[in-house]
């Protein structure tokens, strides 16, 4: 039997790293839902709002615990340039550098609604459409760089979250008709 | 009660409050959710034989100073970064692991 505790905070990065790819998934999922008119009915579409605003934030903090707890890590010594600056990490620079695009595209995007009123609704909106290209780049970090990729678990984790974000995307992005109307009645 | 529900949306300060407490409870939500991966990997490292030296080493944390080169005759000799021959006596640099 070995002493695990020099890893702690590697396993807690991990840990908290699979919790904000969900916190990311279902966050995405609930805006693609809203923004693609999915639920319709208003009462349920405020609270969803207020729950999507909510994960957002949650994740976002995820997102810094993932990445802060790695500077406690004996094993890969990362500094604090290395776990926000794109591809300069030591470890899978690739794709530990495309977790690092889209934990800051997931931050910019998010917190990006609190000064809408600034930068306008129309310029917020058009910038919030980007939210999925973080989804994609997380779960390409987490295939690439992810220790935990090959489990059972977390292929069903992964799954399940993006099938769900791929329908909503398809119907979000999807012409109602694949006939466009020509304004003419016969 | 869908004039209740645009007066909720509409005050900041009680939409503040609302929302600090689906915040919080979601943040303590995802803390429990973290601990059962954590302790799940935990376990399994208590329970895992030590791993072979032939485990992917930590980037950074070994430096050789020493390195193998084919002499003329086609035999191999251990140099130091130098070029001068390795002595019999070479301190094995630090080894960190990780299998997981």
């Amino acid at each position: 039997m070995i002493d695990p505790t020099h890893q702690i905070f590697w396993f807690a990065s991990r840990a908290f790293g699979i919790v904000a790819m969900l916190g990311l998934g279902v966050s995405v999922a609930v805006g693609l839902a809203m923004s693609g008119r999915l639920i319709r009915r208003p009462g349920v579409t405020s609270k969803l709002r207020h729950f999507h605003e909510s994960v957002t934030l949650v994740t976002l903090g995820l997102i810094v615990a993932h990445g802060g707890l790695l500077l406690f890590d004996s094993y890969l010594r990362p500094g604090l340039l290395a776990l926000t600056v794109p591809f300069t990490l030591a470890y899978r620079p690739l794709f530990t550098g495309l977790g690092i695009i889209a934990g800051w595209l997931a931050a910019i995007l998010g917190l990006s609604f609190y000064a809408r009123k600034r930068i306008g609704a129309r310029t917020w909106r058009r910038m919030h459409r980007f939210t999925i290209v973080a989804y994609v780049l997380a779960l390409v970090h987490v295939i690439g760089a992810g220790t935990d990729v090959r489990s059972p678990w977390m292929l069903a984790l992964l799954t399940g979250l993006t099938a769900p974000i791929a329908f909503a995307f398809s119907y979000r992005m999807l012409p109602a008709s694949p006939i466009p109307s020509s304004g003419a009645n016969i | 009660m869908a004039m209740t529900r645009t007066r909720q949306s509409t005050n900041p300060r009680r939409h503040a409050r609302s929302l600090y407490r689906t915040v919080l409870s979601l943040a303590i939500a995802a803390v429990v959710a973290a601990w059962l991966p954590f302790t799940v990997m935990y376990v399994t490292a208590l329970h895992k034989p030590p791993a072979g030296v032939a485990a992917i080493s930590a980037p950074g944390a070994t430096r050789s100073t020493t390195r193998v080169i084919t002499t003329a005759s086609g035999a191999t000799r251990l140099v130091t970064v130098n070029g001068t021959p390795a002595g019999q006596a070479i301190v094995p640099t630090p080894v960190v692991t990780r299998d997981s």
